[in-house]
């Protein structure tokens, strides 16, 4: 075996530099409509997505997972890294807060990102991932005039998700993008295709947007 | 008088995707001056390899111009060069069809002469310098704007994201690195080199005469590949 000191640059010794971090918020809909097969089937991806993240080496490191679910608002999980995310088991509960609940969420992400920028760790851009099968029963104005702020500076990439029964005409106004309706009780597939999304954000080389794979896995065409 | 060596080597990351490197590096001769220039193609844009190609070659083309028309290099250089990058890769990008985000990718560069030195950066590489004090210095900390995600480019970046400037004195040793390597390289939370790493790289090609082939495999070591996944690409100058 070589002497490892004769390797031209085999003495070179690397920094110890924590990993750039990637918030994911997720806001998540347990109102009394969501009870049954609806949540039995969300709380079994989270649980995977846990396992899928965990995975990937990088993902692993660079994630950090928050559920404020609703309703009522509750704040399930402030930011953690995915070893120590316990994937929650949501139960049917109250109504649907929802401009609450993004409040709430968008709160806690602001403090998470000023933490992390104030330990000079790196930050990839949030997401904030809604899932709702209802509509809100609350004033959800100010969450979506919050959310199109945040989208405009560049503060997090808002995506919502409807589920069977979800008002997507309102969600059609939250934020920017189109929403997605989950096709039957996909969320499996959904987490799935979350967590190889938040991979591939985990892997990018500098750029500006990431090219995401098509939802068609688990969302209505 | 200097002694160089550079590669530039495939990410595990492209490796898995089936992603060429998109990374690129020059070292040449511009009249007598040593000319280091290394570019990163953007991973988003599908023919970045191409775009961080020509910005090297194109970089060495310029300046060779300028300094034939008896040209001195400064600040205002690095607008000027941005200027005729842009033309090329526009011309390149139109040639392939292509948008000119296509061949995006960063740029920093070192034309190292007698009693001075013109150094340029947009984006996310950086240069490192050592004086004779042993001092080493990050001359333009890279540039991410907000995300660690993101960064500027040659084709797009605003004018306050072109970096140039001339120094008179020349440094000892330089280095030119891709992002790739900066969490191995440097210090990032501190901003600055990290000494342990650079001493015993700079030595290797003092007293060991390692050569360019060593250097890639090095940076193709299982021991690289388990910190980091991109791209990588570094250059080597020293004058001891």
């Amino acid at each position: 075996m070589t002497d490892f000191s004769q390797i031209p640059f085999g003495l070179a010794e690397f920094a110890d530099n924590p990993e750039p971090r990637c918030p994911v918020l997720l806001l998540l809909d347990n109102s009394g409509s969501m009870s049954g097969e609806k949540l039995a089937q969300l709380n079994a991806g989270l649980a995977a997505f846990r396992e899928d993240l965990l995975a990937d080496e990088l993902a692993a490191k660079r994630c950090e997972i928050a559920i404020v679910s609703f309703g009522p608002v509750r704040e399930v999980t402030d930011f953690v890294g995915v070893e120590a995310f316990n994937p929650p088991l949501l139960e049917a509960a109250g109504d649907t807060p929802l401009g609450a609940a993004v409040a709430r969420g968008l709160s806690l992400l602001r403090t998470r990102k000023d933490t992390i920028r104030q330990n000079g760790i790196g930050l990839y851009r949030p997401w904030v991932f809604l899932i709702t099968d209802g509509a809100p029963t609350d004033d959800w104005e100010g969450a979506a005039a919050a959310i199109r702020e945040g989208e405009a500076s560049k503060s997090f990439a808002f995506f919502s998700v409807g589920v069977d029964g979800a008002n997507m005409d309102m969600l059609a106004q939250l934020g920017p993008r189109a929403p997605l309706k989950l096709s039957g009780v996909k969320f499996r597939e959904l987490f799935q295709w979350l967590s190889s999304s938040l991979k591939s954000v985990s892997r990018s080389t500098p750029g500006d947007a990431v090219k995401l794979d098509s939802p068609q896995g688990w969302a209505e065409v | 008088m200097w002694r160089t060596v550079a590669a530039s080597v495939r990410g595990t990351s492209h490796l898995q995707s089936g992603a060429p490197c998109q990374d690129a590096h020059l070292v040449g001769n511009v009249g007598p001056n040593l000319l280091l220039v290394v570019s990163d193609g953007a991973g988003s844009a599908a023919h970045s390899q191409l775009g961080s190609e020509l910005v090297c070659q194109m970089s060495a083309l310029w300046l060779d111009e300028q300094l034939s028309m008896g040209e001195r290099l400064d600040a205002e250089a690095g607008p000027q060069l941005v200027a005729f990058l842009r033309e090329r890769l526009n011309q390149k990008a139109t040639e392939l069809q292509v948008t000119p985000r296509e061949l995006a990718c960063t740029l920093s560069g070192a034309l190292l002469g007698d009693g001075w030195a013109w150094l340029v950066q947009i984006g996310d590489g950086a240069i490192v310098t050592e004086d004779e004090n042993g001092v080493l210095n990050v001359v333009f900390w890279p540039d991410n704007g907000e995300y660690s995600n993101q960064t500027y480019f040659v084709t797009d970046a605003p004018d306050a994201a072109i970096h140039a400037l001339r120094v008179e004195g020349v440094p000892e040793r330089v280095a030119l690195l891709t992002d790739g390597l900066h969490p191995l390289a440097l210090q990032l939370a501190a901003r600055q080199p990290h000494p342990p790493f650079f001493g015993p790289m700079f030595a290797a090609i003092e007293t060991q005469q390692a050569d360019s082939v060593q250097l890639a495999q090095f940076l193709d070591s299982p021991a690289v590949n388990a910190r980091v996944n991109d791209d990588k690409t570094l250059i080597l100058a020293s004058r001891r």
